[in-house]
Order: C-alpha cells, then structure tokens, then sequence
C-alpha cells in the first residue's frame, strides 16, 4: 500500500460553510469506500470531540485515507483532508489547504454561497488547488440547485452545470462525487528522491506517543529513522513512527514518499515544536528553503480567565497546560485581579476559539470560570518612544506617558440578503468601520467590504448582525494591520471602588454609550445590600455615567409558625448559596455572572 | 429514618465540643421542650378562599367537612394510642430504635399498650397550649369543635391553666356558638380582621364587613373570652399609610388583648400573584418598601402608645398576653400537629402530614402514620442551633447566648462568633449582657441576619 503508484493519489479537502453539509458528505465518502464498516461509522467520524460534533465545526483538523475502486477498474488512495471551518482559524485553514491539490465545494441548494463559503473558495484558489462545486441537500423542499448553480457560476466563475446534485444525508448520488474526485482532482506532483520537505498542517498531542505530526509530503521521502529538523522552530527529532490515517486509527507504515499524507512520531513533547505551516526537513540532507506560507500564529483575542472559586486555580492552570499540549495557539500567562485574584491572561486566534477553550475548561475539566471581557492587543506608544503591547487593561500606562495608540484592524466581508443592506451598512457604520465596496452577487444578495477595528467585532458584533438580519447576513475577516485609533480606558467603580475585573479599552467616541450601558446592566446584575450601592463608568478620574443600587429595606418574612419552619430554612440556604457564588468587592458582594454579563450589553 | 423515643426523655445532657458531631445517632442535649409541648390542629376549610391566601384551605359541603371531624378524632385518638406505645416499648426494649412506625401494627396485633396508665409518661408531659387554626375553623360546628377539642383533653394531659386557642372570621361565628366554644375550653380567640375598610376587606375576598368583625368582637368578649387578639394586614394593593394607619386605630378601638399585623406577602399560586406578582398586570398598586417599613414602624408606635409591646417581628400584646403558643414555636418546644397537612416537631424530627384531603382520610382510616406523615426530617444538632438563632431572634427579646450553650453545651462564641461580631459591626444585631437580640433595622432585613446563622457542614 505504501508503495502506491502516485498517479492514484487523490489529495482534496472539502470546502463548506457551517451547516452546508462538509462533515455529512465526509461521512459518506469514508462510508461508501469501505474505510469503515457501517457498525463502525457513526454520524460525522472527523468531528472527534465532542464540542465540534455538537456545535457542528471542525476545529481541530483531521484526516482520513480511503480506497475507491473507480470505474475505470482502478483502484484509488483517497487522503480527505478535513479542514477547520472557521474564519477564527483561518490560517489552519490555508495550511490545510495548501497540503491538498483539490477541493469539493459543496453548497446548500437552498441557501446558496455564503461569506465564507466565498472566503474558502478563493483561499484554495489562491493556492491553485483544483476545485468542484457541489449542490448538497437537494432533496429539501426549499432546494433551488438552478439558482444556485447559476451564483456558483456568476459569482466565483466556476463551471458548475455538471457539478453533482446530492443528498449527503440520504446518500443521493455520492457515487457520482467519488468519480468527481478521480477525474477532476490532479494527482500529487514531487519528487520522491530530491531532499525531504514536508508541510506540516496539523498536530495533536497523545499521551503515549507524544505529539503526532500531520504533513503532506511535497518532496523526497520520510520514514522511521529519519532524523527532521523543523525550519521555522529548528527543532529536531528522530522519528520513531510513520504512518497513515484510517477513519479513527493510526496505521504505521514503511515510508512515506511525496504526494503522500501521513504523520509521523518522535516522542515530542510540545506541540509548540511542531508548528502548522512549518517545513519538515531531513537533517542530513537539508532542502534549499523552506515551503512557503509560514507564519507564527498570534493570538487575536484576550481575556482574563479565573476560577470561580480560588481554591481551583492549580486546576484551571493543569488543565490550561494539558489544552496547550493540543493548541500552540492557545496562549496563557498567570496574572493577578483585585476583584478575581488569582488567575490567567489568555490569548486566543478569535472569539470562537475562547468561546471553545472556556467551554471545554468547563465541560471536560469541570470547572467553574469567571471571565472577563475579551480585548486586543493595543500598541502603546508611548513618550519616551517605547512601545508596549497591551493585552491587559490594567497595565496601560498613566495616559500622561502616552504619545498614541493603536488598535487591529482587520477587513471585514458580509454577505446580506438585499432587504437587510441599510441595517447592516448601519450597523457597520456604528461599528466605526469605513466603507470599501459592495457587489451584488446576484440580484438578491450583495457582498460588503468595510475596514473595522477588531475590537469592534468581538465586541457583540456577530450577534448584531444575526439580530439585524434575521440571521441571513454572514461574516468573514482577516487581520489588515494596525491604525492609530483615539483609544481610552473606561473604569468601572462599585460603591466607589475600582474594579480592575471589569476595566476595558473602548474609542472615546463609544465610551459614554459602553459606560452607561455597563452601569445599567451591573445595576441589574448586583443584588440590593443594607446600603446604597454607586455604579460609576469612569475615564480617569472622570465620572461619565452613574447608576445607584438602591438600598435594601426589607427582607422579612412576615410570618413563620410551625408550618412554616422547614420552608423558612430552605430560603435562607438558597439566600446562603447564593452569597458564597458572591465577590467581594470592598463591602459590596457581586456575582459571579456580573463579570460576563456585562459582556453582552444588549442592542436596544 | 424516624427515630421516636430512640432514648430516654430523661437522660441527663452530655457535653461535648464542637458542631461537627454527626447527628444519626446525634448525642443527645437538653431540650425544655422535654418537659411540656403543644397541639396544633387544622382546619383546612373556608365559606371562600380568600385572594391572598396560600395556606391549606378550601371551600366545601357539610359532609366533607363531617367526614374530616371524624378523621380529626380518630387521628388524634390514635396517634396517641401510637406514642404511648412507642414510649412502653422504648422503656421495656431499650435496644430497639429506629423503627418506630411498624410497632403500630404491633399494637394492633394484641400487644396493646397498657391503657390504665401504668405507662405515663406521654400523660406526664403536660401540653401547654393548644391551637385550632385554618381556613377558619369556626366553619365547623360548635358541637365538632367541642369534640374535637375534647379528644384532645382525653389523649393527652392538656395543664390546667393551658393557652386554648381558636381561630375565627368574623361573619363565622354567633355568640351562641362563641359561648358555646368558649364553655367548651377555648380561653383565646384570634380574630381574622384584617383591614377596618369594607371596600378593602372585599378586594381581599374577605366575606365580612368591618361592622361584622365589631359585633364578633363584641360577641366574643360576651361569650367570656378574655384573651382576644386581632389579625391585621399591611401593605396591601392601593392602600396609603394614612389607610392602613386607620385600621390599626379601629383595631385598638375593639380594645383587644394582641394584636398580629402582618405586611401582605404575595404568594405563587394566589389570585394576587397573578395580579401583583412581580410581572403582573397592578404589580404598582402595592405600596413601595419604604412604605410598606413605615407602616410597621408606625404600628409599633401607635400600639405602643397603647399598652401593646411589639414582641416579635409582627406581634404585639398587653403584658402578658403574648402567644404562648407561638411562642412555643420560635422556642423551640415540641408541638404536634393534627389534621390535613398541619406540622410537627417531636424529638427533634419535623414532619408533616399529607396534604391531599382523600388521601389523609384514607392514611388516617389505616392508622398508617408511616404514610401520612411526610417530609420526615430528623433534625442534626447543627440545625436545631439554626432554628435556635433563627426561630429565636424573631422575638424582640432575643436569644439567651447562656441558653444556647447549656442547651448545646458548647461555647457560643465557639460556634457562632464571627457572624456575631459581623452583625454587631454592620449594626444588625444587638448585644446585651447575655442577650443577642435584632436591632429594628436588623428587624426589617432578618432574613439577611438569619441566613447568616446557618452554619457550614463540617
């Protein structure tokens, strides 16, 4: 098997927006190749974790080899490269991307091309992977595959008349995508004897074998024994294990020769030494330079996480180290709040990516986090002509040091239904973002470009635009730089009291609007107290909004004779229990969701 | 598990240090509540319901309410019949425990107690009150209430001078049949008033006018009763200060004994919830907070200026003429409980009786007491000091920190210290001398101070 004529190597990826039916299809390709018996298949085999199986994403990438016996009497290697499909991971996107040498695009016959369904199509182009369109879910009531056929062509310009209708659901003509595969996808190119490079697009920590590296062999050869060297991280192992993937397992192999996918062990033990992107290479015969396309992953989004009770911190911290044996992208600091004590600055590619470590931290670590609101890295120049990267609001320094800061900006792509452009150009509007295009894909949808900061977008912005467009509008974006932005540090003061927790930078022009909004919302989240409770946004030492947590003047029971003892007794637990999931801050006891509330100030 | 007379009531207490002391064989502490006990008994009917009202009650016809009479009787026979025995087979067996509920069928099964009273102990525990309360058990007849009360007098030993109290609305009762109470050994009556304005009683759904609630007082003074008390409420939906502060005036102009004046809680599943519950559509008809302190505030000085002192959080009496039975209540003393759904506390267990009225009858008509009491909850030493602090601090008087710690022998600042010190510095609590008692402040907001009295499991 190993030594398979590359002439039948298939190596593709499928290309799909949420919900089009990328993992379903998968499923099927791995189901009618025979890769796994249907005892063995259960719903979506490449969505390993329980998270991207229920929320339905891929987040980790992964991948599986099947043989097809073609038409033609022969027999084919099929290596289905299953990418992340999020714009969170868009650069793990395009190093799976570029381990492929074609792509199915497969869209849904009723909802047609969305903003990152174009985003992915154009990504793989770029990297002159061969691509073919599919129409999935046509056996719904509401499938339209002539007009999706017809935006297909118009829009990305892909021939699209002979594109296969199915039904990855109910099994309709897969067949027909499988020959698709053999005939329209080209075959690896390389050099099987020229120096070892391969691209490395994914890895993922083993408890036995240390980390297992994913790659696709552009050039020469890698087998057991091979002593790597990693372009990029100059790390350096022997590798004890080569081998393919079948549909859940790992199965080792001789070599591995170009044109192939496969991973490889040496007993590593960080995946930071295996970076997606980088070039494998053979120690003893270094290639010339590396493959193209490297970068260092950075995170995009921080915030603070803590445990809700201190007494957990060495667990969130065990269980923050075991994630990042898994995810180099996951960065994570200690750091120290007044109002939360002890706990983590993190970093993360995007809000999704946060939003799936918290909920793994909680779901598979069991623990119980407060977090504090999400921000980026700001530039802070200051005077003395030093420049800090603020991930922390906290440590910005007195604004007298400060010459100017800059905020990530990024270039941001929506995709609308007509009906909905006004209130999303609005939306856009409000969001600081300056308008660059608009093309109307069709005569019911359009295609807008705005430049926007990213503080912008992660701040409530995807649930906005759902909001403001019945959930039709769709985003894509992609870091375009820095921009010098009139930048201040908006405080939030509980009877009169710092809370470092709840700090956050915001544009000066929004920050009396984010203020008040804070304050209404913590005045709703604080419970009364036996005193008079100020809510203040400040900026420095100016006061710009005010709420007041009335006092308490009663909480009583009237009455409570013999009957009413056993009662009495349940509510004052409850009101107990309650005040243990407080924080104290000064005298003032605030719960737990008040940090995370505040995260989501509702649109009006 | 129900553990009746797993020892003897007698045993003198052995101290012991801290709370941690785990409770299924819980060493035992004195308790005064040893010595004398009380009655409960409910009437779980109305003519109507009232809008407000979430307690066990309903309207119904003269037969149900002749078939609940008999039930009553044969409980209370019965359930005594059950604790002499227990007791006889605690003193002959000491060994056994635990199993108290089965020993009934023993009983039934020919080793009946002896009745002549070889065993007396349940007859030595003296009952120092008793108290017949609803709905309105004055919907009942004078003769069922007189043989209800009368089982009582033949099961248990009721002291010679114990507190016998019934609960009446006006519009119930004629002096016929108060006479008739009154001679059947009731010597106090609560008086469900309520408010003084008839356009205020009938958005209440109450069925009398405030000139029934005069001529019943009147009828009751002239049935002999000595010892009255009135039910006020405040805080109720559209009524000013001024309002409610006429009410208490005319509740004072009945010259009663006792005054209860309770703020009006709106309860989930009442008529007023649905209309000024939290969401509901008149929900800003009910006074604000401030008003609504300011009518207890006021109360406590008018009465005051009257010869009433406010004895616990909604209570008030002429000197010496507070509840003693609930008294009993916030203090800690045993009380059983007869009738639908009624309560009890007896040997530190709290239970309940069932709450549906069929199946009362049918657990009654078995003598299967296993079944109709529910919600059994043997109470640990950590809990009675919770209901200690409290049950206690809702009197105005306070807790004895010397009765804490001979009842628990423990030191109280030991186990309850730091939330003390806490409360005494937030200026919720008071000290003095041995007692810990609310400030009117710590009144208003008890439930902040009380919840800080529930101690952590150790």
């Amino acid at each position: 098997m190993e030594n398979f004529d590359r002439s039948r190597i298939r190596n593709f990826c499928i290309i799909a927006h949420i919900d089009h039916g990328k993992s379903t299809l998968a499923d099927r390709i791995i189901e009618m190749t025979g890769t796994l018996t249907s005892r063995e298949m259960h719903a979506q085999v490449l969505d390993n974790m329980d998270l991207e199986r229920e929320r339905g994403i891929t987040i980790k990438a992964q991948t599986v080899r099947c043989i097809y016996h073609a038409k033609d009497g022969k027999e084919y290697v099929f290596n289905l490269i299953d990418t992340p499909g999020h714009v969170d991971f868009n650069y793990e996107v395009s190093r799976s991307l570029a381990a492929c040498d074609g792509a199915i695009l497969v869209v849904d016959a009723a909802q047609g091309i969305e903003a990152q369904t174009l985003a992915n199509v154009y990504l793989a182009l770029d990297h002159d992977l061969e691509v073919f369109p599919v129409i999935n879910k046509i056996d719904l009531p509401s499938a339209e595959p002539d007009r999706v056929i017809a935006e297909i062509e118009d829009v990305i310009g892909l021939e699209a008349q002979d594109a296969p209708l199915i039904s990855a659901k109910n099994g309709i003509n897969i067949e027909e995508v499988l020959e698709n595969i053999v005939t329209k996808i080209p075959a690896p190119t390389g050099d099987p004897d020229a120096p070892l490079k391969a691209l490395i697009f994914d890895s993922i920590y083993d408890s036995y074998k240390g980390v297992i590296v994913f790659f696709r062999v552009v050039d020469g050869t890698i087998k057991k024994g091979t002593k790597v060297h990693m372009w990029a991280t100059g790390a350096e192992y022997e590798v004890v294990e080569t081998g393919y993937f079948g549909a859940g397992a790992y199965i080792p192999c001789e070599e591995l020769s170009a044109g192939m996918v496969g991973y490889f062990t040496a007993s590593i033990k960080n995946v930071r030494d295996t970076m997606v992107g980088d070039t494998i290479c053979d120690a003893n015969n270094m290639a010339q330079e590396p493959l193209p396309g490297y970068k260092k992953v950075q995170s995009m989004v921080y915030c603070g996480m803590y445990p809700a009770d201190g007494a957990h911190y060495q667990d969130l911290k065990d269980a923050l180290e075991k994630l990042q044996l898994n995810d180099a992208s996951l960065f994570f600091e200690p750091e120290t709040s007044v109002a939360l004590g002890f706990g983590f600055r993190c970093g993360f590619l995007g809000l999704l990516h946060l939003e799936i470590i918290q909920e793994r931290l909680e779901r598979e670590y069991d623990l119980d986090l407060v977090t504090t609101a999400p921000g980026v890295i700001y530039r802070v120049h200051k005077t003395n002509g030093e420049m800090i990267e603020l991930t922390n609001p906290s440590n910005l320094p007195d604004p007298s040091e400060i010459e100017y800061m800059e905020e990530p900006v990024v270039n941001a792509e929506i995709m609308v239904t007509k009906e909905f452009i006004g209130s999303i150009m609005d939306l856009c509007q409000e969001r600081r973002g300056i308008y660059q295009s608009m093309e109307y894909i069709e005569a019911g949808r359009a295609l807008l470009k705005y430049e926007m900061p990213l503080n912008e977008i992660i701040y409530d912005f995807f649930d906005a635009l759902k909001s403001r467009s019945k959930g039709y509008a769709s985003l894509d974006y992609e870091l375009k730089g820095y921009a010098r932005s009139q930048l201040v540090k908006l405080d939030i003061l509980i009877n009169r009291e710092e809370v470092d927790a709840l700090s956050f930078i915001v544009f000066e022009g929004s920050a009396y609007e984010r203020g008040r909004k804070m304050c209404e919302k913590l005045k709703d989240e604080i419970p009364r107290h036996m005193f008079e409770i100020p809510i203040q946004a400040a900026i420095g030492s100016k006061i710009i909004a005010r709420e007041t947590v009335k006092a308490l003047r009663k909480d009583v029971l009237a009455k409570c004779y013999g009957g009413d003892v056993s009662r009495k007794k349940k509510l004052l637990e409850k009101q107990k229990e309650g005040k243990k999931r407080m924080r104290q801050i000064g005298t003032v006891e605030v719960p737990q969701k008040a940090f995370m509330s505040v995260l989501k100030l509702d649109e009006e | 598990m129900f553990g009746f007379g797993k020892k003897k009531k007698q045993e003198a207490s052995v101290p012991y240090g801290g709370i941690g002391e785990n409770n299924e064989r819980m060493k035992p502490f004195t308790l005064r509540s040893e010595e004398e006990y009380e009655i409960y008994i409910h009437v779980p009917f109305c003519v109507r319901k009232c809008r407000y009202c979430d307690f066990l009650s309903m309207a119904c016809d003269e037969s149900v309410r002749e078939q609940y009479v008999e039930d009553l009787l044969k409980e209370i026979r019965e359930y005594a019949e059950f604790l002499k025995a227990e007791e006889k087979n605690v003193s002959s067996e000491p060994a056994k425990s635990g199993k108290g509920r089965e020993s009934l069928d023993a009983t039934k099964s020919g080793k009946a107690p002896d009745a002549s009273g070889s065993d007396k102990k349940l007859y030595d525990r003296p009952v120092r009150s008793i108290f017949v309360g609803g709905g309105t058990p004055t919907v009942l007849s004078a003769e069922s209430l007189t043989r209800i009360l009368g089982q009582v007098f033949e099961s248990f030993h009721v002291k010679e001078d114990a507190e016998i109290t019934i609960e009446c609305n006006p519009g119930t009762a004629s002096f016929e049949k108060l006479a008739a109470l009154r001679k059947a050994g009731f010597n106090r009556i609560s008086i469900g008033m309520q408010a003084a304005d008839d356009a205020m009683l009938a958005k209440l759904g109450r069925i009398h006018t405030h000139a029934d609630t005069v001529e019943c007082v009147q009828a009751a003074r002239k049935a002999g009763f000595e010892n009255l008390s009135l039910d006020l409420m405040s805080a109720l939906p559209g009524q000013s200060l001024e309002d409610y502060m006429a009410g208490v005036q005319a509740a004072l102009d009945l010259k009663p004994d006792h005054i209860s004046a309770y703020s009006l809680i709106i309860e989930p599943g009442t008529e007023f919830h649905k209309l000024y519950g939290e969401n509901g559509p008149l929900v800003s008809e009910l006074p604000d907070e401030d008003t609504d302190r300011e009518m207890y505030a006021r109360t406590r000085d008018l009465l005051r200026e009257n010869g009433f002192e406010r004895y616990e959080i909604s209570n008030y009496a002429k000197p010496g003429r507070e509840c003693i039975h609930n008294m009993g209540y916030w203090t800690g003393y045993d009380y059983l409980g007869f009738g639908l759904g009624a309560s009890s506390l007896w040997d530190r267990t709290r239970y309940q009786n069932v709450t549906r009225l069929e199946e009362y009858h049918n657990q009654v008509a078995a003598a299967d007491f296993g079944k109709l009491h529910t919600a059994v909850q043997k109470l640990t030493r950590k809990e009675c000091m919770e209901e200690h602090m409290f049950l206690g601090l809702r009197m105005i008087r306070g807790i004895s920190k010397s009765e804490f710690e001979s009842k628990f022998q423990v030191r109280y600042e030991t186990v309850l210290g730091p939330q003390t010190a806490r409360l005494l510095k937030q200026g919720l609590i008071r000290a003095e001398g041995d007692t810990i008692c609310l400030t009117d402040f710590g009144l208003d907001v008890s439930n902040r101070v009380f919840a800080e009295f529930l101690l952590d499991e150790e």
